[in-house]
């Protein structure tokens, strides 16, 4: 009997060029001939396809394309291969890619990394923007797909039946009729030597045996036992290792140094000066140099006691005085002085004669400080720039820049560039910037020698593309029925993403930017831009709610309004549904108990807020408790609307996760400048949360959707503030308005 | 010359006694298990025994080790065998990044020694590694499991 496995979908798919070249390392980065050269039709091959490899025991190895940064890629991505190849999920294991960049033209489908000629060679490798599943869903389940195919035809010639009578499962093909089991092992060999077909079925969702369920990550137990290979463990036979002392100053660059304390440290074999090389507006691929100075060493101890006996005189540049008070001071000044239309950004009905017209106006400010990554691992990246060996090896969020950094730095091709990303202790958008890649590739290129450089965690902090600060005047209209007709937002500074709700939902909607100076440099935090508009955006509707008498769950569901798709107007996605924002809002309060909140003790407050990031729903009901000041929060329940689920388990870890983050971001964290430095230095001043205020209870709700899978790294944390400080208003009657909270309690 | 056993190997160091046991530990005897984070003994990451005790590898220069016993995470397991404390970080599904959790782990394993059962309270007053990943939630809950496996086994 043939067993129908009903693949409902067929797919016209088209995998690059046709021929596959199989790229998969064998071991770690930490072995300097981990890429097999592999050919098609080698005897021994047993890679099928660019993805998959399957070994002789019946095990087998997927590659992970995306760098791992504990978003779960490692796992999630691995996964959508599987479930189209029927792999045997408990036996399979995962290795990181390394990039594979082809050749784009004119009038070439290219992706957004397409740069200078180059595009990535199959998957988006990049990891950003929570759209590494989103960007890769389709093509990896057709690419699973395929080598499934493949290993049906293999049984099917062996078996000598008709290919419509075998079904897979658990990495066996399986013909009924006969009651014949061939595993995929014993099918490889033969696997390889034939062609993709031209289209391949995909299952229906209803199908799945390994998305949508809870799985353990991949790399688990190397990773407990301390063999995982990060990025700062990686090396390369004979590097030389470099630490630089970067300029203090914004923009600033060396003038001159004095290196006779460096040059006789014991293992120092260079001082070098690296002019500030940092084209205003750059690209994405362009090389960024701090202005420094690099002491070079045979060992890592050497450069670091090296460059702690170095003087350097800096040029000081532009932006010597800067400091946070006169930053602000001039948002003050722009929120009070200089509002005009030459600063509309966006602007839809007519908010000046709404506001006049409505029965009542409220109006607040709220402001933001700037936010260091503090990723746990430091930066850094290994070089070689040699003639003939062109690799560069490091922790890093898109690996194609390091290629077209090394294009740049040593004139040559970007794909004669071998880039193998290590997994990254952290990334959160800061390991989305080349200037560490740039340095390494640098000082290899000057020193014809394989370098590796490493961050300490000062020059991390004081050197980081900082999460954007900026004050938001709000001024919303309510009718006679307390419904908003009218968002007037003006934001002084460099706060982004005010395409969110209540964009398209308010009928006369402004936006206004006023860039305040500063020669700060700002990058991608997790959430860019989210992770601080919800706190003021979803602060504000509670202050609506609130000043207005209408229950803030309720409040919102009603600014929703009817379910319907609107078109998104902002980055990362097309579609704002309000049905889907209205559904995460009522999972959370349904789940978080938001109707007994009336009956919680004196001193305990509930907290509800929801955000929109890059096509997913979140939100959140927080519990606190504020006594006499001590603030402490007891719990966090959640709601995520991600589409498809992919790795369920995995989608908890990034919503618990993502809140921890923001509550931890929202208590202490806060960047000041002072003489035209940043003040904070390491952890004891830049201050994040542990275990101790972690709440003891969380729990994260997934909406069954089969929807296209959107992401989950960054969806989680943007609620999660304003849940805090609406529970914080509803404990204690203090309206938190900026960030961090830090002793506004205590006042 | 400084004499020391780590993870039950007689070691000899001669080198630069100002250098932590961090870059020791990683640079020289290439056990990249213990991560570097702060280098001012503030977050956790480099956590290894010494003696038994916990330490922060990245304050303590190899001048104080001296007879010292190091364990490191690379020597927490017995064999195949891991330790319940990596056991339960798999069973909690613990790591993301995963950079900060030896640290964590060792942390753990040497709490587990002195409080076999440790409340809530304990937890928070004896664990105070950093991890911005937000993986908290499920460490705490893996210290609890790990508590549970030991005295389960005693």
């Amino acid at each position: 009997m043939v067993k129908n496995i009903g693949r409902r979908e067929f797919v016209k798919v088209s995998l690059i060029g046709g021929s596959l070249v199989a790229s998969i390392p064998l071991t770690s980065c930490m072995d300097t001939d981990a890429l097999p050269a592999a050919t098609s039709n080698t005897a021994g091959n047993r890679n099928l396809g660019v993805f998959v490899r399957i070994n002789p025991d019946n095990t087998t190895t997927i590659g992970a394309p995306t760098a791992e940064m504990g978003q779960g890629t490692f796992t999630s991505m691995p996964m959508i291969i599987a479930e189209e190849l029927d792999a045997d999920w408990a036996r399979t294991d995962v290795a990181l890619m390394p990039l594979s960049l082809r050749r784009v033209s004119d009038g070439d489908d290219v992706s957004d990394a397409g740069y200078e000629g180059v595009d990535y060679a199959h998957a988006y490798q990049g990891a950003g923007g929570s759209g590494s599943v989103k960007r890769n869903f389709s093509y990896l389940r057709k690419a699973g797909a395929q080598v499934r195919s493949r290993l049906v035809r293999a049984a099917a010639n062996r078996l000598s039946v008709p290919v419509e009578e075998l079904r897979t499962e658990n990495s066996y093909v399986i013909h009924d009729a006969t009651d014949q089991t061939v595993a995929y092992g014993e099918l490889a060999e033969a696997a390889v030597a034939l062609a993709d077909v031209d289209s391949v079925e995909l299952k229906h969702a209803s199908e799945f045996r390994i998305l949508g369920k809870y799985q353990k990550i991949k790399g688990c137990r190397e990773i407990v036992t301390g063999a995982m290979t990060f990025g700062q463990d990686c090396e390369l036979p004979d590097m030389l290792h470099a630490v630089l002392i970067r300029s203090p100053y914004f923009k600033g660059t060396p003038l001159s140094f004095d290196d006779v304390a460096t040059r006789a440290v014991p293992g120092v074999l260079d001082v070098i000066r690296i002019d500030r090389q940092w084209p205003d507006d750059a690209h994405d691929g362009e090389v960024l140099l701090h202005g420094a100075v690099a002491v070079v060493a045979e060992t890592l101890w050497a450069a670091l006691k090296g460059r702690s006996a170095l003087k350097v005189e800096w040029d000081r540049g532009p932006f010597a005085d800067e400091s946070t008070e006169m930053v602000e001071a001039e948002c003050r000044e722009l929120l009070d002085g200089r509002i005009s239309s030459e600063a509309d950004r966006r602007t839809e009905g007519d908010v000046d004669t709404a506001l006049l017209n409505a029965e009542r106006v409220i109006e607040a400010d709220y402001a933001i400080k700037p936010l260091a990554h503090v990723c746990m691992e430091p930066h850094s990246a290994i070089a070689d720039m040699r003639d003939g060996q062109r690799r560069i090896l490091a922790a890093h969020q898109f690996p194609e820049r390091a290629a077209h950094c090394a294009a740049k730095i040593c004139g040559c091709d970007p794909m004669d560039v071998r880039v193998e990303t290590a997994r990254m202790g952290g990334g959160f958008g800061r390991k989305f910037a080349p200037d560490y890649l740039s340095e390494a590739i640098w000082l290899s290129h000057r020193l014809q020698k394989p370098v590796k450089v490493t961050w300490t965690r000062d020059d991390d902090i004081q050197q980081d593309a900082f999460n954007r600060p900026g004050m938001s005047r709000l001024r919303a209209g309510l009718d006679e029925n307390n419904n908003v007709v009218a968002w007037d937002h003006t934001i002084a500074g460099h706060t982004t993403q005010s395409d969110n709700f209540p964009a398209d939902v308010v009928p006369n909607f402004r936006v206004r930017y006023l860039r305040s100076n500063t020669g700060m440099w700002f990058g991608p935090w997790r959430g860019p831009g989210h992770n601080t508009i919800g706190f003021v955006i979803q602060s504000f509707i509670d202050e609506l709610a609130l000043a207005t008498g209408r229950d803030p769950l309720e409040f919102r569901l009603a600014m929703l309004g009817e379910e319907r798709a609107l078109p998104f107007q902002g980055w990362g996605a097309d579609v704002y549904d309000t049905g889907r924002a209205a559904n995460v809002l009522k999972l959370a309060a349904e789940k978080g108990d938001w109707r007994g909140r009336g009956e919680l003790p004196p001193g305990r407050g509930r907290g509800i807020a929801s955000h929109f990031t890059f096509g997913s729903y979140c939100a959140h009901v927080v519990d606190v408790r504020v006594s006499e000041g001590e603030l402490e929060i007891l719990r966090v329940v959640s709601a995520i609307d991600c589409g498809q689920a992919i790795n369920k388990l995995g989608i908890e870890a990034q919503i618990q996760g993502g809140a921890i983050d923001g509550l931890s971001a929202a208590l202490h964290q806060a960047i000041h400048v002072r003489n035209g430095q940043v003040v904070e230095r390491n952890f004891d001043t830049y201050r994040m949360m542990r275990i101790d205020q972690t709440p003891r209870h969380m729990e994260t709700h997934i909406v069954d959707s089969d929807a296209n899978p959107s992401g989950t790294g960054e969806v989680g944390l943007p609620p999660v503030i304003p849940a805090l400080t609406n529970a914080i208003y509803a404990a204690t009657g203090k309206r938190i308005r900026s960030l961090p909270i830090a002793d506004q309690l205590k006042a | 010359m400084i004499r020391l056993v780590v993870n039950g190997k007689q070691m000899q160091f001669d080198g630069d006694p100002d250098m932590p046991l961090l870059w020791y530990l990683r640079e020289d005897a290439k056990l990249k298990g213990t991560k570097f984070g702060c280098g001012i003994g503030q977050c956790g990451a480099c956590t290894v025994h010494a003696n038994g005790a916990a330490l922060r590898s990245c304050t303590a220069p190899m001048s104080a080790l001296d007879g010292a016993d190091i364990k490191t995470i690379e020597g927490l397991a017995t064999g195949d065998k891991l330790h319940p404390v990596q056991e339960a970080w798999i069973d909690e599904d613990a790591p993301q990044c995963g950079y900060c959790q030896a640290g964590q782990i060792m942390a753990t394993a040497e709490l587990l020694q002195r409080i076999p059962d440790p409340s809530d309270k304990d937890i928070d007053d004896n664990i105070s590694n950093l991890c911005r990943c937000g993986s908290y939630y499920r460490i705490r809950k893996a210290i609890h499991r790990a508590a549970k496996t030991i005295q389960g086994r005693e």
